[in-house]
């Protein structure tokens, strides 16, 4: 099988939710950059404009709507559009989550930040899996949850962030084996990139970044559209049209878990 | 060396708080009490307890002040905690369907409400556990967590996000001697009859390799007792596959 160098995912449609900026924009602009035309799902239309903006500057197409992930008539909206807008879907990417928080003992996390956790993560996943399902039937398509390597080996300072991010990868795996007789496919991301996000956990726990970057073989945090991008890219494309159910960690190896 | 459990030398039964309900919280709760320790039962449902219970605490889990004061009138029922096992799941969890048919609510009451239990438990038992500086917490969850399981999406969300809940724990009260391990278990243990045994053959081409999925009174409990004991001081944040020989996905 051949493939291009780019346009692996020419004439199809994705829709990314959190793509107003970090790794949800990396990926947005990695796969316009591959033919796709691209849903930009932001909480905020003005982070996500200016990433619509950039893709159609650069030759790409992309239109932006608000959603909060954590309503599902936003999530419907947004799958509708993709519809509507460029004929149908082929993948649902849910990466969108509320701020981790600040580095706390699980006894003193607050209600707020646990809420919040499980809004955008736990419940926004059945959220866009569920809203997505029949476009993705229709098309053979792929449901991507980004998700992190403390899903796997959980944080010292982050308890609540841990569970929600393994709870997507749990999620994964089922709606693979449940899914995977309707030609779709679902996989997770574990990205590590350097994102205004990522900056504010720095902020809050400096000594986070440090360790990061020590543990991380390839010596350095990952960009969100050259390094964490192209992967989803792949997840999407056909050449990964033997692969659900996984999770790859993009994060320069810094976790090699499995 | 501190003596991980000093139940043991304070010559004491061990004092066990164990959630949960049905089949598996009795059988646990009876091969607990077989090996000496005191168990209270915390769940919805005494009736089925188990043998020898020293008493059960009613609660739905229905929010963090009632997960909090039923635990707290536990650790009051036997004077002390030593060890916390959360086996409770939400009954809505164990009725396998297609995703695409669970609604909103249902995944609310299910799903997160399984989530929010474990959270407010682990919040409510880090206080004590960690201010007597020892002890151990067990989370006892379904293989399919780390499977992922074909419908019984919920079932498997959750109780990987509760075994990684444990990591977290385990992280987290390490320094002060509290151990935080998880057992899983085959799915039998949970969704019974027929719909157990076929979900159990799409996780896996192998039958058990020990030639059962065991039994929770005397092939579950002893793993859990083990935790909790000196033997077990420096394991933490572990996942203990006790299945029979069946998920080797490690």
């Amino acid at each position: 099988m051949s493939a291009p160098a780019a346009g692996l995912l020419a004439g199809r449609t994705v829709v990314v939710t959190g793509a107003g900026g970090g790794v949800g924009a990396g990926i947005a602009e990695a796969c316009a950059a591959h033919g796709a035309s691209v849903v930009i799902a932001a909480r905020r239309v003005e982070t996500g404009e200016p990433v619509a903006e950039r893709i159609a500057a650069a030759g790409g197409r992309a239109v932006c709507i608000r959603c909060d992930v954590a309503v599902r008539d936003d999530v419907d909206a947004a799958v509708d559009l993709a519809v509507s807008r460029f004929g149908g879907l082929d993948a649902m990417v849910h990466n969108a989550l509320a701020p981790v928080g600040s580095p706390v003992q699980i006894q003193d996390v607050p209600d707020d930040t646990w809420e919040a956790m499980k809004a955008t993560a736990v419940r926004a996943s059945f959220h866009c899996a569920q809203a997505s399902f029949p476009h993705l039937r229709e098309r053979e398509g792929t449901l991507l949850l980004i998700s992190s390597a403390t899903g796997v080996e959980a944080s010292p300072f982050l308890p609540a962030y841990g569970v929600v991010k393994a709870v997507q990868r749990g999620l994964a795996k089922s709606l693979a084996r449940e899914w995977g007789p309707f030609g779709i496919r679902v996989n997770c991301i574990g990205p590590v990139a350097m994102t205004p996000a990522m900056e504010r956990v720095y902020t809050l726990n400096p000594v986070l970044e440090e360790r990061l970057t020590g543990r991380t073989p390839l010596g350095r945090i990952g960009d969100p559209a050259t390094d964490i991008g192209p992967v989803a890219v792949f997840l999407i494309s056909d050449l990964s049209r033997y692969m659900t159910g996984q999770t790859l960690m993009v994060d320069g190896g810094g976790f090699m878990g499995f | 060396m501190a003596d991980p459990d000093p139940s043991s030398s304070a010559g004491r039964p061990r004092r066990v708080v164990l959630t949960g309900a049905g089949a598996l919280a009795a059988g646990l709760a009876e091969g607990l009490v077989a090996g000496g320790a005191q168990v209270v039962l915390v769940g919805p449902d005494g009736a089925d307890a188990g043998q020898g219970v020293l008493g059960h605490i009613p609660t739905g889990f229905d929010s963090s002040a009632d997960t909090h004061d039923a635990f707290a009138r536990a650790v009051a029922r036997l004077g002390g905690v030593d060890q916390v096992v959360h086996t409770w799941l939400a009954p809505g969890l164990l009725a396998g369907c297609a995703f695409t048919s669970v609604v909103e609510d249902s995944w609310a009451a299910s799903c997160e409400a399984s989530l929010d239990a474990a959270w407010w438990l682990a919040r409510a038992a880090a206080v004590p556990l960690r201010e007597r500086g020892a002890g151990s917490m067990v989370f006892v969850v379904p293989t399919l967590g780390m499977s992922g399981a074909d419908g019984f999406a919920m079932l498997a969300a959750v109780a990987e996000g509760l075994r990684i809940l444990a990591k977290g724990c385990g992280r987290q009260w390490g320094s002060t001697g509290v151990t935080v391990n998880t057992v899983t278990a085959a799915a039998q243990h949970w969704v019974a009859g027929p719909a157990g045994v076929e979900l159990a053959r799409t996780i896996s081409l192998a039958d058990p390799a020990l030639g059962s999925t065991g039994d929770a009174a005397t092939d579950l409990a002893p793993l859990v007792e083990m935790l909790a004991s000196p033997q077990a001081h420096f394991l933490s944040a572990a996942t203990l596959v006790a299945d029979g020989g069946v998920w080797m996905g490690l």
